[in-house]
């Protein structure tokens, strides 16, 4: 009987067991809408990026700068860049890595963020939520890139933007972590690199 | 204690132990085979969805955007993607730039310059229910349908946005298994090293992702 018992127990155990493990595997990101319901028409843009590669991101952009988000503005349209949601987005340059020296103030733009459109009496929402995201203060490495009406944009989204901590450790989208002097000496090798070759 | 407590004790603590061994065996099995997908409720309320082709693309290009297209029709979903025309081609691009939703699904290039940002899906909705989607590929990089050093594959780019059409979100996390590294990758992964061609196949996330969206 007690064999019995023990064999119940063992069976609903590891049945929950089971059940338990497939519910923490199924690692489901189920992200939540980024866009009001109501709305009549909802445009929104996903991008494919170039992967992080330290030394392809070093030679292929023009400027490499760390600096601080001094100002994030309102998402906006403008009539010539269509169904596009963008912020300008002020920097703080500390120390350039890359482009021109005198650099101290930088205006980049990302395309990001809610607006809404109002067009033949119907009402939207434009939304872009996979830019690089800022919030005034931080602290920051950044790859920028040019757009083709010539605005500075971070290179590749978010893949292009590294977050400073107080302890100079760097972090970016893609549980990417490294200590702020490995990050600055990878790039400083592939400016060698870029030089020599 | 007597002897028949102590082998009673010792059955019992074996018993216990090949509990716990069975239980981690369960739950690493279980963590093995993590898959991953992101949705946002948005989709397509018919199936098939047409679609059209800038008729300016190469041939193969256009021969590899439609094999793109029927990787996902063979996911095993109740969904699927079908040519608009018999060529499968538009002389338009994608009008997502004049503000409107002509309701056209189509695969467009636009020069966004040396952004990093390879292609582009912009899409209009009603409700939460999608009523366009288009892809932009940059011009300002090198395609290729070879998979060829330095170029980036245009089947595997266009497996990718697919999957955004369809509105699976972009993966961005390592996770444990890793499901975006430069060696394995899920179709959703934003990432494209240049040569890549890995996002061609759909992994068992992607397929878990379309058929969660749509069914089977």
């Amino acid at each position: 009987m007690k064999s019995k018992n023990w064999k119940y127990v063992l069976g609903l155990s590891l049945t929950a067991f089971v059940a338990m493990g497939i519910l923490v595997a199924k690692t489901v990101t189920q992200s939540g809408s980024h866009f009001d319901n109501e709305s009549i028409i909802v445009g929104s843009v996903q991008s494919s990026y170039i992967a992080r590669d330290i030394n392809l991101y070093t030679e292929s952009v023009p400027v490499i700068v760390i600096g601080s988000v001094a100002k994030v503005g309102e998402p906006y349209l403008r009539d010539d860049r269509g169904l596009t949601s963008q912020q300008n987005i002020q920097i703080r340059v500390e120390e350039v890595l890359k482009g021109d020296l005198s650099i101290s103030n930088l205006s980049i733009l990302i395309e990001g963020g809610q607006t809404v459109l109002v067009k033949d009496e119907q009402k939207g929402v434009v939304s872009g939520d996979d830019s690089a995201f800022f919030t005034i203060g931080e602290n920051v490495l950044l790859f920028l890139g040019t757009n083709s009406y010539g605005d500075y944009v971070v290179f590749a989204g978010p893949n292009g933007k590294y977050l400073i901590d107080e302890q100079n450790t760097v972090t970016s989208i893609g549980d990417f972590e490294m200590p702020l002097k490995e990050l600055r000496a990878k790039i400083n090798a592939a400016l060698q690199n870029s030089t020599n070759s | 204690m007597g002897r028949r407590d102590s082998v009673t004790m010792k059955v019992s603590f074996l018993r216990i132990t090949a509990l716990v061994l069975l239980h981690l065996l369960v739950f690493s099995f279980g963590t093995v085979t993590t898959f991953a997908y992101s949705t946002s409720g948005y989709s397509w309320s018919s199936s098939p969805i047409p679609y059209y082709i800038n008729s300016a693309f190469a041939s193969s290009f256009r021969t590899a955007m439609k094999a793109a297209d029927a990787t996902w029709d063979a996911a095993g979903a109740d969904f699927s993607f079908s040519c608009g025309s018999t060529a499968c081609t538009t002389s338009a691009n994608p009008n997502v730039w004049s503000y409107s939703c002509d309701l056209e699904k189509s695969i467009g290039y636009y020069n966004r310059g040396d952004t990093g940002v390879l292609a582009a899906v912009n899409f209009c909705a009603v409700g939460s229910s999608l009523a366009e989607a288009d892809t932009t590929l940059n011009t300002y990089y090198s395609f290729t349908t070879t998979g060829a050093a330095g170029k980036y594959d245009v089947q595997d780019l266009v497996t990718h946005e697919f999957g955004h059409w369809l509105w699976l979100l972009d993966l961005s996390s390592s996770g444990s298994p890793s499901y975006c590294s430069s060696s394995v990758m899920s179709t959703m992964c934003r990432y494209m090293y240049p040569g890549q061609t890995y996002r061609r196949s759909l992994r068992t996330d992607d397929k878990d992702g379309i058929k969660a969206i749509y069914g089977t």
